[in-house]
């Protein structure tokens, strides 16, 4: 027998050949002084590796039962929020998006609310909430490297602290449209079309209603990640709350498609706050162009425009019509498993709908239309 | 030799060659449907497994890492095609547990660059002998911070090995020969020791005493 390759002295170290194999060069080793010695400096090299490795064995068991607590109570939270970023983020494999995207939301959120008219003085108490009434996208293209130390920093200093829970009925599960119509309070939709064969389920769940609170150092931050002045913080400004309430929730499944119904979202706004600027920041600081953050930021009307601004490389985004209304479809570029799917988000009435689902864009505008 | 393989290695094996794979790709399809049954079970087998994979690369973020696999399998379970649900689950943990560690690296080299005093955290808990303890805490630096050094394949198939996947295991998740994985360990072993060796003398010349 020849001398043995180094990859089949480190399997026949871990006893990973066939047999036949095995003795084969267990006999060559017997009669081989220079694969004799191979063989001891991979088997030393090997035993410094795996002493090296222990020390970064766990030290303490984990609880599993916790961790399953801990899914289940996260699963029971998507089964309220639209879960279109958590599809978007998930058919993605890089985690830097999960808090982006989270970010994104709350950033977009906060866009609307901040910008609202304050010149309109007078108008603040009938305009101090913000209704989503129309969706606009725009493609971004962030460069993910510089992305994720931002994403960190705004984790620290923007979103530092925990969302206050004001408000939060349960999630109930029902068993038919009318019961789920009766809980829900509005006129719960379903569709005459699903593609599935699966039984349909159906959850609602009461008022929601979240605070989130920033301050000065969170704004002037985003302002200086965004190479934009700081001192566009207003002088007064110290500290403001963002309240972000729905008044009630269905959700409506068939295998994996679901159809999220939220009635009548709306984000109160803090007093004080730059209108258009804070907009501005996130665009820029999601790679949108100095001029062109300025110019969307000038042109949008944020007292009724939720800006969902879409990285290219995770999805595509067409403006589609459903039932009459404008809507958004998003297409995840890198779907999980490469499996087909797709988003649709309209506002029809007081309600915004959401379905995702892994079917077709034509299914999926065909399972939307039938609800009307 | 084969005394170095530990129990776990060899019921893991065990429970692949035999039926198992029918039970769980039932269960998985349960999975698939919504039955919650189905996915604690898969839960509870594989939890402290996945768990402890990420805790090689990142400690006490293996927590979070290990929710988002098992998020990932609620939400977006494997394809039917792709039966191996063992060899998914490791691929997406060493996915995970490979770029956080990637990015705090780069965040650490940054905060050191700064000067600023954040490690703090890392020697708080309760440490009845300083010395041992200190001794452990930086060869898992050393340890994590060579681990990012190696390319991505090399890295999680040292920790796979180490957590002690068998070969056949190893190239299920890794989507490569099973034969070529001694000649891929040799070499990711190699790698290791070599940029083990520079981050261990690095850290000796620079403030590795604080």
């Amino acid at each position: 027998m020849t001398c043995v390759r180094e990859g089949e002295v480190r399997a026949y170290l871990d006893d990973e050949l066939p047999l036949a194999t095995h003795e084969e060069i267990a006999r060559h080793l017997s009669q081989c002084a220079a694969c004799r010695a191979r063989l001891e400096g991979i088997e030393r090299t090997a035993t410094h590796i795996r002493q090296r490795l222990a020390a970064t064995l766990p030290v303490i068991e984990p609880n599993a039962q916790w961790g399953l607590a801990r899914i289940r109570a996260q699963v029971q939270q998507d089964i309220v929020r639209p879960n279109i970023f958590r599809r978007l983020s998930m058919g993605n494999r890089n985690r830097v998006w999960r808090p982006i995207l989270a970010g994104v939301v709350v950033l977009a959120l906060l866009v609307g609310a901040f910008s609202f008219a304050p010149t309109r003085a007078f108008a603040r108490q009938l305009l101090s909430v913000f209704r989503v009434r129309r969706f606009a996208v725009i493609e971004v293209n962030p460069n993910e490297a510089s992305l994720e130390e931002v994403g960190r920093t705004l984790q620290e200093k923007l979103f530092k602290y925990e969302p206050q829970v004001i408000v939060d009925e349960p999630v109930q599960e029902v068993t038919s449209i009318e019961e789920a119509r009766a809980a829900a309070g509005f006129e719960v939709r379903l569709p005459s079309y699903l593609p599935f064969t699966d039984t349909v389920k159906f959850a609602v769940k009461g008022r929601t209603e979240y605070a989130f609170r920033f301050d000065r150092e969170g704004l002037t931050t985003l302002l200086q990640l965004a190479g934009m002045d700081p001192d566009q913080v207003p002088a007064g400004f110290t500290e403001g709350t963002v309240n972000a309430a729905a008044s009630a929730m269905a959700y409506i499944c068939q295998g994996k498609l679901e159809i999220v119904q939220v009635l009548d979202p709306v984000v109160d706004y803090p007093e004080g706050i730059v209108p258009r600027v804070i907009g501005e920041a996130g665009l820029r600081i999601l790679g949108v162009s100095a001029a062109d953050a300025r110019r969307i930021s000038e042109s949008i009307d944020w007292t009724n425009t939720l800006l969902l601004p879409v990285p290219t490389n995770v999805a595509e985004f067409r403006e589609v019509s459903v039932a009459g209304e404008q809507g958004v479809l998003l297409v995840p570029r890198q779907a999980a498993g490469g499996e087909e799917g797709a988003v649709l988000l309209w506002r029809k009435g007081e309600v915004i709908y959401t379905i995702a689902g892994p079917v077709s864009v034509n299914v999926l505008l065909e399972v939307a239309e039938s609800m009307f | 030799m084969s005394d170095k393989r530990s129990a776990s290695e060899s019921t893991q094996k065990a429970s692949i060659q035999s039926g198992h794979m029918n039970a769980e790709a039932i269960l998985l399809e349960g999975a698939r449907a919504g039955q919650e049954a189905a996915f604690e079970a898969l839960f509870e087998q594989y939890y402290r497994r996945i768990y402890a994979v990420l805790y090689r690369l990142v400690g006490d973020e293996a927590d979070d890492l290990a929710q988002e696999v098992f998020l990932k399998l609620y939400y977006c379970p494997p394809q039917r095609a792709e039966s191996k649900l063992a060899a998914w689950l490791y691929r997406v943990a060493t996915n995970l547990g490979y770029n956080a560690l990637r990015a705090r690296k780069r965040w650490e080299i940054r905060r050191d660059a700064l000067g600023a005093e954040a490690h703090g955290a890392d020697w708080q808990g309760e440490a009845p002998s300083p010395e041992a303890w200190a001794e452990r805490q930086e060869e898992r630096h050393h340890v994590r911070a060579t681990l990012a050094q190696l390319k991505k394949r090399e890295a999680i198939l040292l920790v796979l090995r180490y957590s002690d996947l068998s070969y056949r295991q190893i190239a299920d998740v890794l989507g490569v020969a099973p034969g070529s994985v001694g000649t891929l360990l040799a070499r990711a072993e190699r790698a290791f020791e070599r940029a083990y060796g520079y981050i261990a003398e690095r850290d000796r010349h620079s403030g590795g005493e604080r």
